[in-house]
């Protein structure tokens, strides 16, 4: 199979994966598709030097994940001209906002976008699925490391997406 | 056993579910792709091969009968933007396959590459000047057109450097927010 056929394949199969990656990393929605080419790009050009030792998964979260992390650094670098609001509704078009489905996915994706770098990685990783042991080999981190970051990530999502329950739970 | 506090899977499923899924990508993007990617290798290469041409001119023009001082001074010119362009260039990270931090690092590395890019490209705006006011009125007398050639090039190299300036001070600026983030994923080491 050529290059085309698999970055196609590639796209078919991952490309929500990428473009979630991207949305935990920019709320903006024309700044979101910039990074979701950037993100492309980088796969495209790093497809390869895919040699097999990890799932294809695995070696395109990291490439992912590693071009959003630039991306918040080159942000701060070039501000925006309007402030973003984290805490402001996306600007996409929402059809079935009353939907339950749509607000808890609007809602964890600006919780995401809350936490702060150490602990945003490490959680949208879990929430693609990947264990910690896997989580750790792509950050290059401790597994205990991992492990704390993501008790506390947890914690800062439920407070975002469930503020009262998580008061009263708290001891 | 999943202890509680564990549990990701009601978020997993929120995360993983697309309300509105995006369009799939258009037929042309693979072939935008690679058009990116074979520009951003292109670049270094005309800018190696920009430099070996005029090197050859250079050449030609020695044995046509170029006399020394202006043949050295092309000489030297052309050597030293080859010079610099390898030289701003080095420790281009290349690919970004690695853990996030040493991401950041390369990005880091990029950044001050770019920087050095924007440095040389002062230095060869203001080589170049002196390279043309040397060929054109250093070694013989100048005629009018020659003033005209001069001044226009000069306008050019100015404008050449204010766009190296600008991308210098956009270089520093991504090289403070890299280091800010590199900082930011420590943050939560701190507090381990």
């Amino acid at each position: 199979m050529g290059r085309d056929q698999t970055f196609e394949a590639l796209l078919a199969e991952h490309g929500g994966m990428l473009r979630r990656i991207a949305s935990a990393y920019e709320a903006d929605r024309e700044r979101r598709r910039e990074l979701e080419q950037e993100i492309l790009l980088a796969v495209w050009r790093a497809l390869p030097r895919h040699r097999g030792e990890a799932p294809l998964r695995h070696f395109i979260a990291r490439v992912a994940h590693n071009r959003a992390v630039t991306h918040v650094a080159r942000e701060a670098a070039e501000p925006r001209r309007q402030p973003l609001d984290e805490a402001a509704p996306s600007d996409a078009p929402t059809p079935h906002e009353a939907a339950e489905t749509r607000d808890l996915h609007d809602r964890l994706g600006q919780a995401v976008r809350a936490l702060p770098l150490s602990l945003r990685q490490p959680a949208l990783l879990t929430l693609e699925g990947f264990a910690p042991a896997e989580i750790a080999d792509l950050l290059g981190l401790n597994p205990n490391v991992v492990s704390i970051r993501l008790t506390r990530a947890k914690a800062a999502l439920r407070e975002a997406l469930n503020p009262a329950v998580s008061r009263e739970v708290r001891p | 056993m999943t202890r509680p506090d564990d549990d990701w899977t009601d978020l997993t499923q929120a995360w993983t579910e697309t309300p509105d899924p995006e369009p799939r990508l258009d037929a042309g993007f693979i072939r935008s792709l690679r058009r990116r990617d074979r520009l951003a290798r292109l670049n270094f290469w005309a800018e190696m091969g920009g430099g070996v041409v005029v090197l050859g001119v250079v050449g030609w023009a020695a044995y046509r009968g170029l006399s020394l001082p202006a043949l050295a001074t092309g000489v030297v010119f052309v050597l030293f933007a080859l010079g610099l362009t390898l030289w701003s260039r080095r420790g281009d990270p290349g690919l970004l396959t690695e853990t996030p931090e040493a991401v950041l690092r390369s990005a880091l590395a990029q950044a001050r590459t770019g920087y050095r890019w924007a440095l040389s490209g002062v230095a060869v705006s203001l080589a170049a000047m002196v390279f043309s006011i040397v060929i054109l009125i250093g070694l013989r007398a100048p005629d009018p057109e020659d003033w005209r050639l001069l001044i226009g090039l000069g306008a050019f190299l100015l404008i050449c450097i204010g766009f190296y300036l600008r991308h210098a001070r956009r270089c520093r600026r991504r090289m403070a927010a890299h280091q800010a983030a590199l900082e930011a994923l420590h943050a939560e080491d701190d507090r381990i």
